[in-house]
């Protein structure tokens, strides 16, 4: 049961990386983008690991995904407009 | 008959998973190695829209796919590295270079034509001194 509640909230957090990465471009800082691929790239793998590798999920895993989501969802109107200018290296 | 057929289409059934299950262990990791690898290049390209992001994701992903097995294949055979460990690293990699795959291989094109250029010079110069047409110097 743990391991398909991590799936959805780990594909929860992979789309609103997703959804961030759509808006960011070449102009995007480099240390932002980095960061957006890497949870990405975690949240992808947490969420088959139970699969692909047969590593379980854990609550404190699942838990700790679920904070990255809410934040992720909470800061998610600085980015309605497109990419938020305070992480432009020049606006454009 | 039918338990024939039944028969046959157990011992298919019982195939299809065997291979399946053989080779989707693999295409997991190469998929989720381009997956993770892919987000990079995707963060730099100048998207409008979802759908043109996805559009460009399965491009990439696609592009790890068809080029992971070779990759490994030749690094397995050369560098004796094996093909199973490297799969998802590879597709990472080929998934990081992005769609600046097509600058590489014009570079890699116009470096061989330069390398095919200076052989094709340097054996007409043989030819030519070879035929006597050092006198004229």
């Amino acid at each position: 049961m743990l391991d398909f509640i991590n799936l959805g909230v780990c594909a929860a957090l992979f789309w609103t990386c997703f959804c961030r990465v759509t808006r960011t471009n070449d102009n995007t800082f480099r240390s932002v983008r980095l960061a957006l691929t890497v949870l990405a790239g975690a949240s992808l793998g947490s969420a088959i690991a139970p699969w692909a590798w047969q590593i379980p999920a854990t609550p404190i895993g699942t838990l700790l995904a679920l904070g990255m989501f809410s934040t992720q969802a909470s800061m998610s109107h600085f980015w309605r407009g497109g990419c938020p200018p305070s992480i432009q290296r020049c606006p454009r | 008959m039918n338990e024939q057929s039944t028969t046959l289409g157990h011992m298919l059934s019982a195939l299809f998973v065997a291979a399946a299950g053989y080779v989707s262990g693999d295409y997991v990791t190469i998929i989720f190695g381009a997956v993770a690898g892919s987000v990079w290049p995707l963060s730099a390209a100048d998207t409008k829209t979802r759908i043109h992001s996805a559009i460009l994701l399965f491009k990439l992903v696609m592009t790890a796919c068809a080029l992971t097995g070779f990759v490994a294949y030749l690094l397995e055979h050369y560098q004796a590295v094996p093909a199973a460990r490297a799969l998802a690293p590879i597709a990472f990699g080929i998934a990081v270079v992005g769609d600046r795959w097509v600058r590489i291989i014009d570079a890699v094109v116009k470096a061989l034509l330069t390398l095919v250029e200076a052989i094709g010079k340097t054996l007409t110069d043989r030819i030519s001194k070879l035929l006597g047409g050092d006198r004229d110097a």
